[in-house]
């Protein structure tokens, strides 16, 4: 037997001094071994000094009103009651500070949320979840006659879901721009978390166009749940009125049908 | 007349707890005494506050009785209600942690009940009377087992002042008795540390 045997026997017994006598006797010639055994045994004469409480004379009797009231389901708010009665009091200041905190995030969002957003958080535009697969497709539509079709080469303006993945990025994007030349100004007007797959009517004079332009007047409740319809100017300053339909393409960014009123093909993105 | 002695032999845990599922509230009864003061004991030490030591004793009863059914007889009914026992024990001290921690107030204001927690080594002038003394080297003891961290502080209550088994204290706790024996070789380590005044 080496020390290691003999100090693993220390460790393992409860009072020490009641080890094996050759453990004892080991103990006599090692002195690593004496040195454990007497730590061991100081620490055992202390901790036995600790009198073993006992329960109260009244445990039982306690216990069983305990057990026979049960435990009724609190409700929320008692449940938040004892919550805070709990909570040390320096608590109250740190959710004081967290509540202001989301408020201010909240009101920054706020100012920073487009037209479109704020009718979709108001109720007026809902969306459906998951539209990746959602692409708005050009399809003019003349209703008023005598305008001729914005597609003249130099503006026009074309809504788009795009699917793009980034960080950065959301998924969906209506991207509002207006062409010039060969070069598309654009811009996105929100970001679309939620396609738009019900109808929606942009009412906007573009005299000065800028893509930024864009406002969401509301819902017109007579267009068919896949148009989106768009109020633009066309020639003379009036305004007419398109329709762009959506699309269910998969994963393809790629529109499957041609704009026919609109000049250049779109890229795989469905930009022009 | 001959007479007849009936020897009773006293029922098994297990049989207890059976007996209770079927409403036999004496069994229970019976249980509760005999791991009461255990109980009690054990979660007194744990945290080192008797009124909180009590009430979740009771708690451990409640459990027991309440869980009664989903009860596997695979181990044993002592195992059992000491695992419940530790997990409240533990959950309460880590409370108790947490609200130290958040506590700003705690930096300025110090509560009675913190001021029990600390473990202020003693000065070892001499007192008269020798019961003092030894009440106030038991409940520096007993501070400076509450203030062992809580890994180690369960396995060796469980073993230095309850005489449990290696193996029981594994179960209790969840784990193997190599990893239970390092943690109480290590409590005994930090506590002789802890008490090198008294030693």
């Amino acid at each position: 037997m080496n020390c290691k045997t003999f100090r693993d026997e220390i460790e393992a017994t409860n009072d020490p001094n009641a080890a094996r006598p050759e453990t004892l006797a080991h103990t006599e010639i090692c002195g690593e071994c004496y040195s454990l055994l007497k730590d061991r045994t100081a620490l055992h004469s202390l901790l036995s000094e600790l009198t073993p409480v006992a329960a109260p004379y009244d445990f039982e009797w306690r216990l069983r009103a305990r057990l026979q009231a049960g435990s009724p389901r609190a409700s929320g708010l008692e449940k938040a009651l004892v919550w805070l009665r709990r909570m040390p009091t320096a608590t109250a200041p740190i959710i004081l500070l967290m509540l202001i905190v989301a408020l201010g995030g909240y009101l920054v969002q706020q100012r920073d949320l487009g037209p479109q957003a704020k009718l979709e958080q108001a109720g007026m535009i809902r969306g459906k979840e998951d539209s990746s697969s959602l692409a708005f497709v050009r399809e003019w539509s003349k209703e008023q006659a005598p305008n001729p079709p914005i597609s003249d080469g130099t503006k026009s303006v074309q809504l788009v879901g795009e699917s793009r993945a980034g960080r950065n990025r959301p998924k969906n994007n209506l991207i509002a721009g207006s062409r010039k030349s060969d070069s598309l100004v654009t811009s996105t007007i929100r970001h679309v978390d939620k396609a738009v797959t019900r109808p929606v009517v942009f009412e906007k004079q573009f005299e000065a166009f800028s893509p930024n332009d864009f406002s969401f007047s509301g819902i017109a409740p007579d267009l068919s749940s896949n148009d989106l319809k768009v109020r633009i100017p066309g020639a003379g300053g009036l305004m007419q009125t398109v329709s762009l339909r959506t699309v269910t393409f998969g994963s393809q960014q790629i529109l499957d049908r041609p704009a026919t009123l609109v000049a250049g093909t779109p890229n795989t993105q469905g930009i022009w | 007349m001959a007479s007849t002695v009936m020897e009773v032999q006293p029922r098994s845990d297990h049989m207890l707890l059976e007996a209770t599922l079927t409403g036999d509230e004496a069994a229970f009864g019976e249980l509760v005494g005999r791991y009461r003061n255990q109980i009690t004991n054990f979660i007194y030490r744990m945290t080192n506050d008797y009124d909180g030591a009590v009430d979740l004793a009771q708690e451990t009863f409640v459990r027991v009785y309440r869980a009664a059914d989903r009860y596997k007889s695979n181990f044993a009914f002592s195992t059992y209600i000491y695992r419940i026992a530790t997990n409240l024990a533990i959950s309460e001290i880590r409370k108790r942690k947490r609200r130290r921690l958040v506590s700003l107030t705690g930096f300025f204001l110090e509560t009675e009940r913190e001021k029990d927690q600390e473990f202020n080594p003693p000065d070892l002038k001499p007192l008269q009377d020798a019961v003092l003394v030894d009440a106030e080297r038991r409940s520096a003891i007993g501070k400076a087992i509450a203030t062992l961290p809580e890994k180690y502080r369960a396995p060796l209550i469980l073993r230095d002042i309850d005489g449990r088994s290696y193996e029981e204290i594994a179960s209790i706790l969840r784990t193997n008795e190599g990893t239970i024996k390092s943690r109480i070789s290590r409590a005994r380590a930090l506590l002789r540390e802890k008490l090198i005044a008294y030693i």
